[in-house]
């Protein structure tokens, strides 16, 4: 099988092959996914959750779940993006945010605007911080964002107001 | 939009798109993750803030046992100092922005729910508190909410959770820098900290508070008419059914026991009215910032219709939501996946199924087609599971529509 899918593969995905044996064509899918997806993912993660370790295993764990379903999962990417927002925001809630694994400070110079806007929005609630990221990094609509999260429209509207007035107390 | 509004959104997008991408990156520097390396001071500053709005929660044998508190003063600004207000101090003229609900669409004896959008400090101070419960994992966060009745109905919102590091026994006056009136945070429970945010509460009434066992999760005896209605601050499963009709008419309706009537959430933003209807009490909301999207929460026993509506006049999505709540119990499996159970169930309600609930359900058992109502251009037809797919039809002017359905594809 790893000759079919080649390498890298996910341990938690290999460990999955082993007891699921999904077919030939699914790992090849499921690996080119991870291969094409992966950073923005864990990227993506890593914004919500600000805990660098926790976002790998919040994308592994989503790569293991598209193992299970990826039969039947009509658009793999939009299941992939989804799942990686719900399930930070739900781990990041169970978990206390003393990070085990904190971020990195971003490899990249910060101007000290970008350094205080940074740090409030790291600052803001995990739904919060969720929905900016989305907005205005992954560039998604309100109705984009609703479906991604699977909330009403009006909890999006509301849940980014609310962050975006707390950045502006922030910022001011 | 202002001018600030597109600065914070153009920094936004700047830093989003020049930090996230390096979050992650091999030869970044360890020192500390951003937001908390800094931010002692920051931290320091936010929790100077969260304190303005007094956002304290008890410990609970303290408060048990020895019921002192404390006005707090010097936490606010000076010019925000509270008052002291009794109930009869209370300001009445309060509608000043509400002006986005078309007036034409609202009924002459439509009771106001939330006479303007919530002041700074019950936002902040609410969402500071829920995010340092969530920060907490706190196991037994909840929220549960109470309102009363008249023109202008108290408003209660308990938050539960534990922050053992407050003060004890605090009550702050938020009066003064509000535009709700008699609106208070304090914090008390015998069996569990908690947060009261109180609208048109005198500062006696919140007060007696302090003796409900609101973190047992149980059915309580409230005075002053308040009664409890479903709602989650920050609701984790939706039950979502969307019909597409012309002209970018839609509604979209979220099902569930677990969510509260969302339109409620939304009024931390925005105003509510409340209507009585004959189907029970519907709650409405529009977006100030886009009069096009209509929200309407409906409580039907211990279940929530939430009805989302796009370019529908407010009468015609208070409507729909009423003629599609209170259907059958085949209905609702027919919206409601049968294998998505609520994952955090609300505190029991208390009460039972109201009467005109049950006609309801009489008649539509009685009933062997399609059971119809006409709003406007709008046609809703409830189907009994079995004779067709067991889910709500809606018709635009004649015009079929596209539906969206968990179930029904």
């Amino acid at each position: 099988m790893p000759g079919v899918v080649g390498e890298p593969l996910l341990p938690a995905l290999r460990h999955a092959t082993a007891t699921g044996d999904p077919g030939a064509a699914d790992l090849a899918l499921i690996d080119a996914l991870y291969r094409a997806h992966r950073d923005e993912l864990a990227a993506l993660a890593a914004a919500i959750t600000l805990d660098r370790e926790l976002a790998m295993e919040v994308v592994h764990d989503v790569f293991v779940g598209l193992q299970r379903h990826v039969g039947n999962v009509a658009n793999p990417a939009g299941y992939l993006h989804r799942s990686v927002v719900q399930r930070s925001i739900s781990v990041l809630r169970r978990r206390r945010t003393s990070s085990r694994h904190p971020l990195p400070r971003p490899a990249v110079v910060l101007t000290p605007e970008i350094d205080e806007t940074w740090q409030a929005v790291t600052a803001l609630p995990v739904r919060e911080r969720a929905v900016v990221v989305l907005r205005f990094w992954r560039d998604l609509s309100e109705a984009d964002i609703a479906d991604t999260l699977g909330w009403p429209v009006g909890t999006v509207k509301s849940t980014l107001h609310r962050a975006l007035r707390r950045l502006k107390e922030q910022l001011r | 939009m202002t001018d600030l509004d597109s600065d914070i959104e153009r920094r936004l997008r700047e830093v989003l798109h020049a930090v996230i991408p390096h979050l992650l990156d091999a030869d970044a520097d360890d020192a500390a993750r951003p937001g908390v390396r800094s931010s002692r001071a920051r931290r320091v500053r936010v929790l100077a803030a969260a304190a303005a709005v007094a956002l304290v929660a008890l410990t609970v044998g303290s408060l048990a046992t020895s019921r002192r508190h404390v006005e707090v003063v010097g936490t606010a600004p000076p010019q925000e100092t509270a008052t002291p207000v009794s109930v009869a101090d209370e300001p009445t003229s309060t509608t000043s922005t509400t002006a986005t609900i078309d007036p034409a669409q609202r009924p002459p004896d439509a009771d106001l729910f939330l006479p303007t959008v919530l002041p700074d400090g019950f936002d902040a101070g609410a969402a500071s508190y829920i995010a340092r419960t969530d920060a907490a994992a706190t196991p037994g966060f909840w929220t549960r909410l109470f309102v009363g009745t008249g023109d202008r109905p108290p408003v209660l919102l308990v938050i539960g959770g534990s922050e053992p590091s407050s003060p004890v026994g605090e009550i702050q006056d938020m009066t003064a820098r509000s535009s709700w009136p008699s609106y208070r945070l304090a914090v008390a429970g015998p069996s569990g900290a908690a947060l009261l945010a109180s609208g048109g509460l005198a500062k006696q009434q919140l007060r007696a508070l302090g003796d409900v066992d609101f973190a047992a999760q149980q059915p309580v005896t409230l005075p002053d008419g308040l009664t409890e209605v479903p709602y989650d601050q920050a609701p984790d499963t939706t039950y979502a059914v969307t019909w597409n009709g012309p002209s970018d008419r839609s509604v979209t309706v979220n099902v569930g026991s677990s969510h509260g009537v969302d339109a409620l959430s939304n009024g931390i933003t925005w105003p509510i009215e409340v209507r009585d209807t004959p189907t029970g009490q519907i709650f409405v909301s529009v977006d100030e910032s886009d009069a096009t999207f209509v929200q309407v929460g409906h409580v039907v026993d211990d279940h929530v219709v939430n009805v989302e509506a796009r370019n529908l006049t407010v009468d015609e999505a208070v409507a729909v939501a009423e003629s599609i709540a209170p259907t059958t119990p085949d209905v609702w499996a027919g919206i409601v996946p049968p294998d998505r159970t609520p994952a955090t169930p609300l505190p029991p309600m208390g009460g039972t199924l109201p009467q005109r609930f049950s006609d309801r359900l009489g008649a539509l058992a009685d009933t062997d087609g399609p059971v119809a109502s006409q709003h406007g251009d709008i046609t809703v037809s409830l189907r009994r599971s079995g004779e067709s797919d067991g889910c709500v039809d809606l018709t635009f002017g004649g015009t079929p529509t596209s539906r969206s359905c968990p179930t029904c594809g």
